[in-house]
């Protein structure tokens, strides 16, 4: 009997924990795009405030993120401070292929930060401003969406984590 | 490097052309010509040099590979250091300096705001004219220019492409050396050679370098701040740099300038400069011949001193 009891435990606390971690995943893709959104504000701030060379700005705002977000714009900084391409959408498209595997963003994240990387640097800097808000706007709208799916499906989670656990103890039993 | 602070700022065909020229060949080329669907040129002491399709170096413009639109925008965008923005001020008055303080003029489609220049868009001619520090390159000219006793107010006059910047910065390099404060005002970066505020060109070890300043703002914020006891200001022409000039001398500070002209009558003949001039203000008018090869002095009351 003693062994049925904690069998039972067993599986009850291991929904529970995949419930926990679908939860964690759509909580990390929130932090991640939120990090993000950080990085496109302390670009559209440079682009107004200190018009340094685009290498210098992607470092710069890499220093002041954490995350994946900080891994995209340190890559990007360094392929440009290097010249390792022609053009800094390249370096850009190139940092968020790299990083991509890594992170929770979706395809259409990744596709919308592309766009961002599309005028990277050749417009001038009121123009840099507006593309980095653009992005910002981006992430806005998916993190209110995100965040409004994310307090339904929590409860929910949790719910069919401790539900599916009695669930298979109950068949087994 | 010359060669490597270009190749670093150049893209596409552009790139994969300047990779042919070796760096004693740089030595040689002044220009690089850029133009969307003509001929690379590479403009040098013994002429123009292009580059074939094979990627050969060539005299033969019928055989000269042509470049097009996407390597224009590939090398102001590396140019620019993917900045763009950065040289938004630059651009307005034609020109980025790339790395090494090579001065590349642009071209292209004139946006105009309030009727001023707002920006160039649609770049469709570069002109890379390469900055060299040639040390040395004033020697027989500093012992007219300046003695134990003072530094004389100088005028260096040629046509473009002449070296008077090389000449400038070397004046300025001695000068410094042997004493006394100079302070550069680079209003396009070509005299220290550096971009974004970092100078790069050995310009002497009392001298201040106010980069990317305007020449007229410029020498009123040397004198008032750094107290220099000579200025050095490249391409003067308009009568804001003449009232900068004018006050400067009056304040004591000598000032080493150069102006585009052909001699010393042709600038006489410019409304902005004639009054200075006919006022005595410079003791010196140094005209150079084309890229240092001969050069005249003259004396306030332009009679020729030496022609050498």
């Amino acid at each position: 009997m003693i062994f049925k009891i904690i069998g039972s435990c067993i599986v009850i606390f291991s929904t529970v924990l995949c419930a926990f971690y679908i939860e964690y995943c759509d909580k990390r893709r929130i932090d991640d795009l939120e990090e993000m959104k950080k990085g496109f504000n302390l670009f559209s701030s440079s682009m107004r405030y200190t018009h340094l060379p685009l290498d210098e700005v992607m470092k710069d705002i890499s220093k002041r993120l954490s995350g994946v977000s900080a891994e995209v714009f340190g890559k990007t900084g360094d392929y440009l401070f290097r010249y390792t391409f022609e053009s800094s959408r390249e370096a850009w498209d190139k940092s968020l292929n790299e990083v991509f595997p890594n992170s929770r963003f979706s395809n259409e994240d990744i596709e919308a930060f592309k766009y961002f990387g599309k005028t990277l640097g050749y417009l001038d800097y009121e123009n840099q401003e507006s593309i980095g808000h653009t992005a910002i706007d981006y992430i806005d709208l998916t993190l209110k969406s995100l965040r409004e799916r994310f307090e339904k499906m929590r409860k929910l989670y949790r719910s069919m984590g401790v539900l599916s656990g009695l669930l298979v103890v109950i068949i087994l039993f | 490097m010359i060669k490597d602070e270009l190749l670093n700022s150049l893209g596409g065909i552009v790139k994969r052309s300047a990779e042919v020229f070796s760096n004693e060949d740089y030595e040689k080329i002044y220009e690089i010509r850029i133009r969307t669907g003509k001929p690379l040129i590479f403009m040098t002491n013994e002429g123009e040099y292009f580059v074939d399709n094979n990627f050969k170096k060539t005299r033969n413009i019928d055989n000269a590979i042509k470049v097009e639109k996407d390597d224009i925008n590939k090398t102001v965008e590396l140019m620019s250091r993917y900045s763009m923005y950065a040289f938004d001020e630059d651009v307005k008055r034609g020109f980025i300096t790339i790395r090494g303080g090579h001065r590349a003029g642009i071209v292209g489609r004139v946006v105009l705001e309030k009727g001023q220049v707002k920006t160039i868009k649609g770049i469709t001619g570069i002109n890379i004219r390469i900055s060299r520090e040639l040390k040395g390159c004033s020697h027989n000219i500093m012992r007219f220019i300046a003695d134990e006793k003072k530094v004389n107010n100088t005028m260096i006059i040629s046509p473009p492409a002449y070296g008077k910047t090389t000449i400038l910065r070397d004046i300025g390099r001695n000068i410094s050396n042997s004493g006394r404060n100079v302070c550069f005002i680079d209003e396009r970066s070509e005299i220290g050679g550096g971009v974004m505020g970092e100078v790069k060109n050995d310009l002497g070890l009392r001298t201040d370098v106010l980069d990317g300043c305007p020449k007229v703002f410029g020498m009123e914020m040397a004198i008032r701040s750094m107290s220099p006891q000579v200025i050095a200001v490249d391409e003067i022409g308009t009568e804001e740099d003449v009232k900068a000039m004018v006050q400067a001398f009056n304040s004591g500070v000598s000032v080493i300038c150069t102006v585009h002209g052909n001699d010393i009558y042709d600038i006489e003949m410019k409304k902005s400069l004639s009054t200075i001039i006919n006022e005595k203000y410079f003791d010196r008018y140094v005209v150079l011949g084309k890229r240092g090869s001969s050069f005249s002095i003259y004396d306030k009351n332009r009679s020729l001193i030496y022609k050498g």
